[in-house]
């Protein structure tokens, strides 16, 4: 099989796998199930499957939570498998190669999702004021296809017939501040999520219950089930509270009337 | 009641249609209101058939645009909720206040991200890595099948089972006599809980770290524990506040967004700020 035709094979297979996100987050996008499949496109399923195994393990702690994002394990677990079965120099090298790559797709991705989605996302909120739910619903589906799926697929055909050494060599080409300052903005996205929700829920007779549970993680750091199970029970508490004076006051309200006592 | 068969009411099918839809939930992931468009798309089979009039099919549609976030395997639980709501307005407009249907969800979806984050990706994802990476490492075909198996089975169970819990839990509290007092109070007890989480997450999720040292050999000092030391994590809550007071300020969130990747650049750029 020459190189060619294992790159377009590879971009098949990439625009494939998130569809990981249409499946429930099935994780079909993990590397353990991604280098399975590079390795029956490459010919090798057996080698495919260890290295997956092996990026895996090193990409362990890469998911998404909240707002915040990791590097791209999609483009990394196939990319590195790929190079690993087709240059043969094993798991080491794999690792060594995914991790650069799954840092410049990041990049790539999150170029995409500021300034493309929004595109759908605009039309959506037409179709949304039009009343129109069909039309609202393909663009959850364009959005996909036009921003997670085509793109990655093209990076990945392109990267493997370009070469491992090429990629490294883009991703050394971004200076150092970039990367940096990339990462301090990922750290402090989840703070826009927040600000959202707080902008939907946040009323001036609720808003203690902020400060509480910051205050409870900042100087206890109580996890974030640990401070759910101590504010379920607040919120129990209160509402029970809030019944009891209700009923006490509707008592007194309806003196005489009340024909329980 | 004589206007009881005249209800519009959501069936078992609907809520399949919920179901498989909301498989979808993170198709079209965006920064600015995240899962709102899948979440619309889980939705927008029920609320044809509720609202069959454009106009107020259009204030649902728009309603359900709004910002969401949740862990996806307990997500169908707000559906849920929020299906027995939109039933409850369809059917009694002029008694129910549409705007305590995106309290709920904006309530909600904090606690069950906490939950579904730390249950669902920390515990079940890293049991079902384990196993599947032990078959894995000998070759076996078994590792990556296992590893689906043992995550999606009961990730698909909780979200089917989560669905249709959520679904009975609103209508059965709607369906009561005092529906508006009690609504009321489930809206009050639902932002206690959920602004406890948001202030959580706000201290644990949100990282700013200062780059250099105040002082000079062993008792040099860094800023960044300076810092800390007047309130642990009081660059993550201002950097939330003063998010906050720009959307209150109607900055548009592409704005914010940008300006956020541009000032991290920045910061990196100048050696103030280290990821």
């Amino acid at each position: 099989m020459n190189i060619l035709t294992q790159a377009v094979l590879l971009a098949v297979v990439t625009a494939i796998i998130p569809v990981d996100w249409l499946t429930g987050t099935s994780n079909i996008s993990r590397p353990l199930v991604t280098g399975a499949l590079t390795g029956l496109v490459m010919g090798d399923l057996k080698t495919g499957i260890i290295m997956g195994a092996t990026i895996e393990l090193a990409f362990i702690g890469a998911i998404t939570i909240g707002a915040s994002r990791p590097p791209d394990v999609i483009a990394g677990g196939v990319l590195g498998t790929a190079f690993a079965i087709s240059t043969g120099k094993g798991a080491g090298f794999a690792i060594t190669l995914a991790f650069p790559v799954a840092a410049l797709y990041l990049i790539i991705d999150n170029l995409l999702t500021i300034l493309v989605l929004p595109i759908f996302l605009k039309k959506g909120d037409e179709y949304a004021e039009q009343g129109d739910s069909r039309h609202l619903n393909r663009m959850n589906i364009y959005g996909f296809i036009t921003v997670k799926s085509l793109p990655r697929a093209i990076f990945v055909g392109l990267a493997f017939y370009l070469g491992g050494p090429v990629m490294t060599n883009l991703l050394n080409l971004i200076p150092d501040f970039v990367q940096n300052g990339i990462n301090v903005a990922a750290g402090i996205m989840p703070a826009l999520g927040f600000a959202l929700l707080l902008q939907m829920i946040l009323k001036k007779n609720v808003a203690i219950y902020f400060v509480l549970g910051f205050a409870l993680y900042s100087y206890l750091k109580i996890p974030i089930l640990g401070i759910s199970i101590f504010a379920f029970c607040l919120m129990y508490i209160i509402l029970h509270l809030e019944t009891r004076i209700d009923h006490s006051q509707t008592k007194i309200n309806q003196g005489g009337n009340d024909n329980e006592f | 009641m004589s206007s009881e068969e005249a209800n519009k009411a959501i069936t078992r099918s609907d809520l399949k249609g919920i179901f498989w839809r909301s498989l979808t939930l993170e198709a079209s992931w965006n920064f600015e209101r995240q899962q709102n468009m899948a979440y619309s798309y889980s939705m927008n089979k029920v609320l044809n058939k509720l609202y069959p009039e454009k106009k107020q099919r259009s204030e649902a549609l728009k309603r359900h645009m709004a910002f969401f976030n949740c862990s996806p395997p307990l997500s169908t639980i707000v559906m849920g909720i929020t299906a027995a709501m939109e039933e409850e307005n369809a059917n009694h407009p002029d008694d129910f206040d549409p705007e305590s249907i995106n309290n709920v969800k904006a309530a909600l979806m904090g606690p069950l991200s906490g939950i579904g984050d730390s249950f669902f990706w920390g515990t079940l994802r890293i049991l079902a890595t384990g196993l599947g990476t032990s078959f894995a490492l000998k070759g076996s075909v078994l590792g990556p099948i296992l590893f689906l198996l043992v995550y999606n089975i009961p990730a698909l169970i909780v979200r089917w089972f989560g669905l249709v819990k959520g679904y009975d839990l609103g209508a059965s509290m709607l369906k009561n006599a005092q529906s508006t007092g009690l609504l009321k109070k489930f809206s009050y007890g639902a932002s206690i809980l959920g602004l406890m989480v948001i202030g959580g997450m706000s201290a644990s999720m949100v990282t700013i770290t200062v780059a250099g040292k105040l002082g000079q050999g062993n008792d040099a000092q860094t800023w960044n524990s300076m810092i800390n030391g007047i309130l642990p994590n009081l660059l993550p809550l201002a950097c939330v506040l003063f998010i906050y007071w720009l959307l209150k300020k109607k900055v548009s969130t592409i704005a914010i967004l940008t300006g956020i990747f541009v000032f991290g650049i920045l910061m990196a750029y100048l050696g103030i700020l280290k990821p």
